[in-house]
């Protein structure tokens, strides 16, 4: 028997912790507020409750709950490796995080792209992730692209070293999804590496992680589709070791040329989902929708961890996934609140699990 | 048992619904119940109810909670809150809306201001420590050449797996300057190098442009930093960090000021806003028509009266009360309330420790108070023990008069000390064997045994094994009588299979074992073969598998007898191991504290032992729980911090 | 010469069973201790199961007893 973490111990608290998260009745009252004020005052009845009492007396509105639902995020995820300090799942719960770190990074580096002010930037932001605000607030500051990455290397972090290396060919271009493309590329990497030992709990996080290629392969597939990039061009952007996509099948669904035609090729696959969507959507060429149809797939599936074994590293992927949808559910009701958006438009958004 | 539930309506004109609700209230029998779960969108005319003033307390709830949380935390003086809480509680509810909003107005913009301030600084300074990290490692490069009038000083990282690219830095830099320049370079750490190049501020965009098309990254500086040596710098950063600390002390210390000066009012309204904000938030499980409110909810059937006639005797006609019939599988949701005489009360605290039980179930409580005691006595058996653990409760009972828990775990004790003597008088113990040396007392002898719990280990095993078949065998009935009230035939008729199956298969053992004549064997035979059938009718094929789990339970009260003889041998050792002593003294002292510790084993042992025989052998056979406690709507004990 | 197979017959009963319930215990009180941390208002649930494995003890100090008391 090997000794490792104690995941009776640790999975418990997890699984206590997955006990206090809102409840979609919770979330059906949410949707029935007027306002974001209510929501505010409404989440003073959860566990969000002192975040977001703390936050009121600094900001309001939108960014009071964005504070605060950042601040409950990181309370989470630093509880938890508090549980796993020093063993191999401190490590697993870390690949996971970055996932939101380089989310984070690719919409400071696309708002630098196009000039957006830091205010915009910020409300881009996802509240998830290990970067710190400091880290986050630094970066924002930085005047251009080059300088965000050369931040990011003054600081020592590692994602510098992607955006670094292919920084000239970005410049030569002007495209910014070089740069998108190599740090995505490096995370994959990075995690396939970290996880090339194939214990257990890597196996576990190896099947999240391959499904995210998958899903990042799909969305990149797309995007060029629509933009009519170049065969031997679009090659270059796709990433290798999907689960259930190969570079060769990426390549034939590139070459249909449109995108009912490559979402023809995924029908034997778990994302034939895609081909469900309303006919418009291919028409116009709506990415967007269909992005936010994976993104949903991907969530429905990391919360799904949960029900994995019970003295392994599931437990706590599933808790982070499930507490990353209750932040972006709540999120998607407050901005709606702003948008005067109905509450049956809002319930399509949220994703339930 | 349990009090009977009644399911009601309340109806009445909406002008009327707040006196109504102060009635009941003051009434404090009903418990609510959220009529929104009850009705479906669209089903009938009536609706949610939307609370009025609701969001405004919440909202200045919020904000009273978040001024809280950004001054810092001082000790509750109590007497200045009752003062302020007096005051308050004369207020009306527009007047302490007023009132608060007149201190938050007082103090939300400085709170702000401090706390954005303050976190302006933290950031900063953790910036700065990270800058201040990276210029202490490439200090030493920079010492090394020599600072010009004119020059600049430029700082490049390199990733190791890049070094060549330095070279080529270096050939296009004599270049660009003609070999104006200095460049050094050294590893910083694993992954990188750092190098500082000087060079003519003529050459400035050339070489940044340089800088720009390799694999390198400049090292990026706030822009106050810019063009200065880096030793100047550090000490720049340094006295920059003194300062924000210094200012953060300054906040720190306003931040105190204000505390001192409010934080006593602020605890107070944000009490008296919660309980507001409580009170507000049962609107929200109202329904209404046009001009009526609809109240629903369960109140004990010994209340109804009285809970009618408060109404009608300031209401009359206008607001009824109607009785919902409510279908047998919907009261599943009707509250628990026991109705239990006082001597059962601890042990509905225990049963709730689990889980409370449902309301159509057989309420286990007063079978465990009366068997919980008996096996607790069965196990401790002893004279002296029993006298001491009810001396010990007795006393902690009058000490610790606030502590509800502890209150019920010390009664539990005082009616488990009661059998204990009286076992220990059957078994003959005193202090284990010590009574009988010294001939004051001996074991009884009932049935032709005499109950010497050491010597006569096989009778009572076979008492404790007895007692299992028993209990396990009234937890079956009592599973027959909730299947019956869930009207679940099935259930009902697996359980009565399983005491055929148990009872032949306990005729089979006794008589193979000669206890009971031989021939009996095959009739024990024939009553498990009839079982078998009835339980997999009921509980289906895995059914069958449950006869063994319950010989298995039955088997598990042999702890009974296990544990108390466990509890003997540590008294005879002790008894033993002083007596050998040479000194007496020596010898008292040994033996008095490996009783003590036996004691307080006996008082935790048979305790959990016996809980866990109600837990998991006997409760498994018939208790489903999961109710929910009766909470009739009514004000709750006032906290003890204010008033 | 004295017979030890009794003994340590009664001894294996006994080592064994408590061996068992020891692992059981140790695994069950840390996820228990774990969701109390989180929910204390389990704690009565989680007394009872931890207290569960010990049958397997107790079964067994009642062989060990009954060889050491029946079989000498």
């Amino acid at each position: 028997m090997v000794v490792r973490v104690e995941f009776d111990y640790a999975n418990a608290r997890i699984k206590g912790m997955k006990s206090r998260l809102l409840t979609p009745p919770v979330f059906e009252t949410l949707i029935l507020k007027p306002d974001v004020e209510s929501i505010i005052a409404e989440l003073e009845n959860t566990p969000y409750k002192e975040e977001i009492e703390k936050a009121t007396v600094q900001f309001s509105g939108i960014k009071c709950i964005e504070v605060a639902l950042r601040k409950d995020f990181t309370n989470a995820f630093r509880k938890i490796l508090r549980f796993m300090e020093g063993d191999p799942a401190e490590k697993h719960i870390k690949i996971l995080l970055s996932r939101w770190d380089i989310q984070n990074i690719k919409t400071i580096l696309r708002g630098k792209n196009i000039h957006l002010t830091s205010a915009e930037i910020v409300e881009c932001l996802v509240p998830a992730g290990q970067l710190d605000d400091t880290t986050l607030i630094e970066l924002i500051k930085q005047p251009d692209v080059k300088a965000v990455i050369d931040l990011l290397a003054t600081w020592g972090i590692e994602y510098a070293k992607p955006l670094t290396r292919n920084f000239k060919e970005y410049s030569e271009k002007r495209d910014l999804s070089v740069l998108e493309y190599a740090i995505d590329k490096f995370y994959f990497e990075n995690a396939l590496d970290k996880l090339s030992e194939k214990s257990y709990d890597d196996r576990i996080l190896l099947d999240m992680i391959t499904m995210e290629i998958d899903v990042t392969n799909i969305k990149n597939v797309l995007t060029m589709i629509r933009d009519r990039i170049d065969i031997e061009e679009a090659e270059i952007f796709l990433i290798t070791g999907g689960q259930r996509l190969n570079i060769e099948r990426l390549i034939t669904m590139i070459r249909t040329g449109t995108l009912e035609g490559a979402i023809k090729f995924l029908d034997t696959t778990p994302y034939n989902f895609l081909s469900e969507l309303p006919a418009h959507v291919f028409r116009t060429e709506k990415i967007s929708v269909i992005e936010k149809e994976l993104e949903k797939y991907l969530i429905k599936r990391g919360i799904s961890r949960f029900l994995g074994d019970p003295l392994s590293i599931a437990v706590a992927v599933g808790y982070v996934w499930a507490k990353y949808n209750e932040i972006t559910n709540i999120r998607i009701i407050a901005r709606c609140k702003t948008a005067d958006i109905t509450e049956k438009e809002i319930r399509e958004e949220l994703i339930y699990v | 048992m349990l009090q009977k539930m009644k399911k009601v309506q309340v109806l009445g004109p909406k002008k009327d619904l707040q006196s109504v609700v102060d009635v009941l209230y003051h009434t404090g029998t009903v418990q609510l119940e959220d009529i929104s779960k009850t009705i479906r969108v669209g089903e009938t005319l009536i609706r949610k109810m939307e609370i009025e003033k609701g969001g405004e307390i919440a909202n200045i709830l919020v904000k009273t909670g978040g001024i809280l949380l950004a001054l810092p935390k001082i000790k509750d003086d109590i007497q200045k809150q009752s003062l302020i809480y007096d005051e308050v509680q004369k207020k009306s509810f527009p007047d302490l809306v007023v009132w608060t909003n007149h201190v938050i107005e007082e103090l939300e913009s400085t709170t702000k201001e401090l706390a954005t301030n303050k976190s302006d600084l933290e950031f900063t300074l953790n910036a700065l420590d990270r800058y201040e990290k990276i210029i202490k490692k490439i200090l030493p490069l920079e010492s090394q050449l020599p600072i010009l009038e004119g020059f600049e000083v430029t700082v490049i990282l390199i990733q190791r797996e890049f070094r060549e690219v330095l070279d080529l830095v270096k050939n296009a830099l004599a270049d660009i300057t003609k070999n104006q320049f200095e460049l050094i370079s050294a590893d910083i750490d694993e992954l990188t190098i750092a190098a500082v190049i000087v060079f003519n501020k003529r050459y400035s965009e050339p070489v940044h442009s340089l800088i720009f098309s390799q694999n390198v990254n400049e090292v990026r500086l706030p822009p106050e930093y810019l063009g200065k040596p880096f030793s100047e710098i550090l000490q720049l950063i340094s006295a920059k960090k003194a300062k924000s600390i210094g200012e953060m002390a300054v906040i720190d210390e306003k931040r105190g000021k204000l505390s001192e000066e409010w934080y006593q009012e602020l605890v107070v309204l944000k009490k008296v806003l919660q309980d507001r904000n409580d009170e507000a938030s049962v609107f929200g499980k109202f329904g209404q028509t046009q001009y009526t409110f609809v109240i629903q909810g369960w109140i004990p059937k010994k209340y109804l009266q009285r809970t009618k006639e408060a109404l009608n005797n300031i209401f009359g006609t206008r607001v009824i009360v109607n009785e919902l019939d409510v279908n047998p599988e919907k009261m599943d949701e009707a509250p628990t309330f026991y109705d239990n005489p006082a001597i059962v009360k601890p042990f509905e605290f225990l049963m709730a420790l689990v889980s409370p039980p449902k309301y159509r179930e057989v309420d286990p409580s007063p079978i465990l108070a009366i068997f919980f005691p008996i096996f607790f006595g069965l196990m401790v058996g002893d004279i002296a023990y029993g006298a001491i653990i009810l001396v010990f409760a007795a006393f902690m009972k009058k000490k610790y008069k606030t502590e509800i828990w502890l209150q019920h775990l010390m009664n539990i004790l005082i009616l488990s000390s009661i059998p204990s003597i009286f076992f220990g008088v059957l078994y003959g113990e005193f202090f284990g064997d010590f009574g009988e040396m010294m001939g004051w007392i001996h074991p009884l002898t009932i049935a032709g045994i005499t109950w010497n719990r050491v010597d006569a280990l096989v009778p009572v095993l076979i008492l404790a094994i007895a007692i299992g078949v028993f209990h396990v065998f009234l937890g079956l009935s009592l599973g027959i009588i909730n299947s019956l009230a869930k009207k679940s035939k099935k259930h009902a008729i697996e359980k009565a299979g399983m005491m055929v199956a148990i009872t032949g298969l306990l005729v089979v053992i006794t008589a193979t074992a000669k206890m009971i004549p031989e021939i009996l064997v095959q009739p024990g035979l024939v009553m498990i073969i009839i079982a078998i059938p009835l339980i997999i009718y009921g509980g289906g094929f895995f059914g069958v598998f449950e006869i063994m789990s319950t010989v298995g339970n039955i088997l598990s009260y042999a702890r009974i007898m296990a544990i108390g003889m466990a509890s003997v041998v540590l008294a005879l050792v002790a008894n033993r191991l002083g007596g050998s002593m040479e000194v007496a003294l020596v010898g008292f002292v040994i033996a008095a504290m490996l009783h003590i510790l036996n004691i307080v084993l006996a008082m935790f042992s048979p305790f959990l032992h016996s809980f866990r025989l109600h837990m998991v052998e006997f409760n498994s056979k018939f208790f489903e729980g999961g109710g929910t406690m009766y909470k009739p709507f009514r004000k709750e004990k006032e906290d003890e911090t204010v008033k | 010469m004295v017979d030890w197979g009794i003994p340590i017959g009664a001894g294996i009963a006994f080592g064994l069973g408590a061996l068992g319930t020891g692992i059981a215990q140790s695994k069950i009180g840390s996820a228990g201790a774990g969701t109390i941390a989180e929910k204390p208002e389990a704690f009565g649930l989680m007394v009872v199961l931890v207290a569960i494995p010990e049958t397997m003890v107790i079964l067994g100090f009642v062989v060990a007893a009954m060889m050491m008391i029946m079989l000498v």
